[in-house]
């Protein structure tokens, strides 16, 4: 069982950790181990799980760098999404598109569910597509007075990477919550409805890289000062 | 920006004076050991390589393999040294504590 438990603990470092300190470390995890099994088999498991799983968080899950990955893949997807959409929108003429009900109830995303956005996306994206249609002035006052705000609250209130993310998902799904409302609110027409949709798209497509940007500082930030010792990274404050 | 070149971390802080303590026995089992018998700080065999990677990157310490022993399953040991530029660094950090514990007022707990 011992024997097993080692093996099977050494495969998966050997999957997870880099090759420049896989040896290194599981040299040192082998070690240490024996010492521990001196004491007792329970003990010396028990130990080398809570060391093998700290250290593949290490390297994997709670690695800043999977984060940062991740915080840049996603803005990518989203603004890839929202400039298809806006390409889309600018390509698409037909009633079979602007005639459909979410426009007027403040459910734009409801595009993203269509078959015929996606079917035509490639060739909405080559076709003509002025750079006018990704700028907007409510949509640029939107992005600087939110991301100022954020600046403030993390200044004053120390947020942890989990708060950031947290407030800057908030603020950047507000226009899409409080568009969806004034819809419900007001029987806009369908000529109306664009600069709106606009301010929604556009806001998100304007904060999302500057906050993804904030964010992977204060994960530097954090790998700095706490050298990645696998802890929850809500737990950590900006000192 | 110069105050940013020198700037430790805490856990790099404690680290690197780890390393200094154990001299030619510095390794990541040692000073794993020696942060939990001296502050009684547990952490992970992980949390020591991605900060000493940091530090070679930077040039705080080199390091260097030593011997497999069939205690480690055939594994080399990789020894830990700190550079001038490492010392440099702790002392600046340390100059920087200093200042700010000897401007604490004398009160609950704190100060002289």
């Amino acid at each position: 069982m011992t024997s097993a438990s080692l093996k099977i603990a050494k495969w998966l470092l050997d999957v997870i950790l880099p090759s420049k300190v896989k040896d290194e470390i599981v040299g040192d995890l082998e070690e240490e181990y024996s010492h521990y099994l001196a004491v007792g088999a329970g003990k010396a498991n028990y130990w080398l799980w809570h060391q093998v799983l700290l250290t593949c968080s290490q390297y994997l899950f709670i690695s800043t760098r999977l984060l940062m990955a991740l915080a840049v893949c996603v803005t990518l997807c989203v603004l890839a999404l929202f400039y298809t959409a806006l390409a889309f929108l600018s390509y698409a003429n037909s009633p079979l598109v602007y005639g459909k009900s979410y426009w007027l109830s403040g459910s734009a995303n409801m595009l993203f569910f269509e078959a015929a956005f996606w079917h035509f996306a490639a060739e909405a994206i080559d076709g003509r597509f002025g750079i006018d249609f990704l700028i907007d002035s409510r949509a640029v006052l939107y992005t600087v007075l939110m991301f100022t705000l954020l600046q403030v609250i993390d200044k004053k209130y120390p947020l942890s990477v989990a708060q950031f993310i947290a407030v800057s998902i908030a603020f950047i799904l507000l226009p899409h919550i409080c568009l969806f409302f004034y819809f419900q609110m007001y029987n806009l027409v369908l000529h109306q409805t664009g600069p709106y949709i606009a301010l929604m798209w556009l806001s998100t497509m304007y904060l999302l890289p500057i906050c993804s940007y904030r964010l992977v500082s204060k994960l530097h930030e954090h790998a700095r000062q706490y050298g990645g010792e696998g802890r929850s990274l809500a737990c950590h404050r900006k000192h | 920006m110069a105050n940013k070149k020198s700037y430790l971390g805490e856990f790099e802080h404690l680290v690197l004076l780890s390393i200094l303590h154990l001299g030619d026995e510095a390794y990541g089992v040692t000073v794993r050991r020696y942060l939990k018998d001296s502050i009684d700080r547990e952490v992970s065999i992980g949390a020591i390589y991605t900060t000493v990677e940091r530090f070679e990157k930077k040039g705080f310490i080199t390091s260097k393999k030593g011997g497999a022993t069939a205690e480690r399953g055939g594994k080399a040991k990789r020894y830990f040294t700190v550079t001038a530029l490492g010392v440099s660094s702790l002392q600046d950090t340390r100059i920087r504590l200093e200042k700010m514990w000897c401007k604490l007022p004398v009160i609950a707990g704190l100060g002289d």
